[in-house]
């Protein structure tokens, strides 16, 4: 139990990327007073949070539903992390910064609970349990808002070299965990 | 720790770090500081550089462990990292377009992912799976001072080969990049 919610919590850390989503609530925030930037990072936690418990319990038995096998949707799943990882590494972050309007979505979903989040997801309820899988994002959407409410002392204590540097790598785990369910998949396949 | 394996993992790392693709956009950033200036933003990118290395080949692979993942995953995960920077470079697609103009941005995309991008993380944790953390401790040192020095003389060797020399450099070294790139995909695969 305990070493599966490790695993969970890791897996989850590096797609989650609590500094990544310093980095834009930072940039999201400005202009707002402290009440409204406190409002947002508990908003934007919220929908998180609701799209992720979504996810983990009506993911499983939804592709079970259309007959989609475990093993291809860890497939899926994998291309999914590739994907979003590279697009950490590499991605040029200009347009998602760009959130006009109510900010609160490109905060919660894509950047808290996007694809990725969603995949890691559904592919940790089939593979350690619901319960531990739910646990795991409690404590995640938890420390990603205290990264949020404390965004300025996260900036301060990594610098903004930190705070450029330390997203990217963990968008290489991120491509990694990708690459091992896939071939997990593969491997279940053949 | 042996002479041989730093030397031949400090190469690795220099070709992975490539200042070669490094310099033009190093110059290109920097143009619009003062001359004395130019060796700050050096010093700088280099620093950040081989701090975020070996910060990365110390602890990446306990993290990857408790993660689950496998060093064949991140092998492939690095060769697909690498084949799509090598495509940039060769194609002279260019990072950080569009971003700040602030000149610590600026150096910050210089040394990460520029010259310590993923390529040289999973190099540097592939070298130390192969030639002992020590070594490549070492290795890391030397390839982020060849690097520094090289970002030190970015003008006499931008004037000295000149615009169309390092065009034609960096996409040599970007298919030198895509043929590792594949390498570690394969390493990765097995086949």
């Amino acid at each position: 139990m305990l070493e599966s919610l490790v695993f969970a919590l890791a897996a989850l850390f590096s797609v989650f990327n609590p500094i990544n989503i310093v980095v834009y609530y930072i940039s999201l925030s400005q202009g707002l007073n402290d009440e409204r930037k406190r409002l947002l990072a508990v908003r934007a936690t919220a929908l998180a949070a609701c799209i992720a418990v979504f996810a983990a319990l009506a993911g499983g038995p939804f592709l079970e539903f259309m007959g989609v096998r475990v093993s291809s949707f860890r497939i899926a799943g994998g291309i999914m992390l590739v994907i979003m990882g590279i697009m950490t590494c590499m991605g040029n972050s200009d347009e998602k910064k760009n959130g006009s309007g109510d900010s609160i979505i490109p905060l919660a979903s894509p950047l808290m609970t996007g694809a990725g989040t969603i995949s890691m997801t559904i592919l940790l309820t089939e593979q350690i349990g619901i319960y531990t899988t739910l646990l795991a994002l409690a404590i995640m959407l938890a420390i990603a808002l205290v990264f949020m409410l404390n965004a300025y002392a996260v900036r301060r204590v990594l610098g903004d070299d930190g705070m450029l540097v330390l997203p990217r790598v963990l968008g290489i785990v991120v491509v990694a965990v990708g690459v091992q369910y896939v071939t997990a998949g593969f491997g279940s396949v053949v | 720790m042996d002479v041989d394996y730093i030397v031949k993992a400090a190469i690795a790392l220099f070709i992975i770090m490539d200042p070669f693709s490094s310099l033009p956009v190093f110059i290109a950033l920097t143009r619009n500081i003062p001359n004395g200036n130019r060796g700050l933003a050096a010093n700088k990118a280099a620093l950040v550089a081989g701090v975020t290395l070996l910060v990365f080949t110390l602890i990446g692979p306990a993290f990857l462990s408790v993660i689950g993942v496998s060093m064949q995953s991140f092998t492939i995960a690095g060769g697909v990292l690498l084949l799509l920077m090598a495509i940039s470079i060769v194609m002279g697609i260019s990072y950080g377009k569009g971003e700040e103009h602030k000149v610590d941005v600026a150096v910050v995309l210089i040394a990460v992912p520029l010259i310590t991008g993923p390529g040289a993380m999973t190099t540097a944790i592939i070298l130390a799976a192969k030639y002992g953390t020590d070594s490549v401790m070492a290795a890391i040192a030397l390839s982020t001072v060849a690097t520094w020095l090289m970002l030190r003389s970015a003008e006499p060797i931008y004037r000295a080969i000149g615009k169309s020399g390092n065009e034609v450099l960096s996409r040599i070294s970007g298919l030198l990049l895509a043929a590792i790139a594949v390498e570690f995909i394969r390493t990765g695969l097995s086949i």
